[in-house]
């Protein structure tokens, strides 16, 4: 089975290179890094390190470049497709586990969890915060989730061809969820470690940001 | 009988009806858009000239001063067209990533 891994990238010179080679060294080829219109050296520092580039020429938000990038690995025949983050937070060992319950055939998606097997280093109101979303994700979807907000997820490909995410920011997260639960894919969670580092801490989106995603989330439930 | 603010107000409003008309005429003006504002500017000279016609309103709808029912009716019909401005402009940013996800795919076709 295929498996490629999709990367969204907006000014991750410096951290990109490493992760790429980090995945390469985990036996991983197939790595797609969208360039999500950064404005420093991100793609030339992803070709270098030997992965496939696509180039948004203006940013559009990490939603929309994961889409790209999934497309681009549908065409290119992927069967299992990873969400992995370019800063550093996600570690390629826990690859194996995450897509080892989708080449079972056992679900259709797994979902990355830091609060499984208490393995995070998460400051505490970010804690607080992402636990509020996760009751959120289970009140609008009927999901029941431990971690709502964690970037890494593996599809499969029938997963990813049912899922069309049309929101291009940061509540991209939260549409995933919605589009599991509305195409009735069968997903799971499994423990996987972020590490925080004052780099990546600095990237993420602030906890404001959560308030303005909740907004989002009910505006899309009314239009519906 | 007529004071001097309406005397302003419906020279103004003849003046905006009449610039209206002729972009109407050089059809750079939407239907639905003359319609609009034809009916805000008439209403303008008709409520000004005929103030007794907004205190019936004000009396029929139960809300007292004619000023308070035009300042109601101003906040509804704002919040309205802020909603349509939210969904337009959330479209045009879904057409924009269209845009920019086809060219990124289509210069992968090309290039490597």
């Amino acid at each position: 089975m295929k498996t490629v891994i999709v990367m969204a990238a907006y000014n991750e010179q410096g951290s990109v290179g490493k992760v790429i080679s980090d995945l390469q060294a985990h036996h991983y080829q197939d790595i797609i890094v969208v360039n999500d219109g950064s404005r420093d050296e991100t793609e030339e520092e992803a070709t270098g390190a030997g992965a496939t580039v696509l180039s948004h020429v203006i940013n559009r938000g990490q939603g929309a470049a994961l889409q790209t990038g999934i497309d681009y690995a549908l065409a290119d025949g992927a069967d299992i497709i990873v969400t992995f983050d370019a800063d550093g937070q996600h570690h390629a060992k826990d690859i194996k586990r995450l897509i080892t319950p989708v080449q079972q055939g056992k679900v259709d998606v797994t979902l990355g969890s830091r609060f499984l097997k208490n393995t995070t280093t998460a400051p505490f109101t970010r804690r607080a915060i992402l636990k509020m979303g996760a009751l959120t994700m289970k009140l609008f979807y009927g999901l029941r989730l431990t971690d709502s907000h964690n970037g890494l997820r593996a599809l499969s490909r029938k997963a990813a061809e049912s899922i069309r995410l049309r929101s291009d920011g940061m509540e991209h997260a939260s549409e995933i969820i919605q589009q599991i639960a509305e195409h009735n894919l069968r997903y799971k969670e499994v423990p996987n470690t972020i590490t925080y580092s004052t780099y990546s801490l600095k990237k993420g989106q602030d906890d404001s940001a959560a308030v303005k995603i909740m907004a989002k989330m009910i505006i899309d439930k009314l239009k519906r | 009988m007529v004071n001097f603010i309406q005397i302003l107000i419906v020279a103004f409003s003849l003046f905006a009806l009449s610039r209206l008309i002729i972009r109407r005429k050089d059809r750079s003006v939407p239907l639905g858009e003359f319609i609009f504002w034809s009916v805000i500017w008439l209403g303008a000279i008709v409520l000004v000239l005929f103030p007794d016609v907004l205190t019936a309103a004000a009396d029929k709808t139960g809300i007292g001063r004619a000023i308070d029912l035009v300042v109601y009716t101003a906040v509804i019909a704002i919040f309205y067209l802020i909603f349509r401005l939210y969904v337009k402009v959330e479209q045009q940013q879904q057409d924009i990533t269209r845009l920019v996800r086809k060219i990124a795919l289509q210069g992968k076709k090309k290039g490597k």
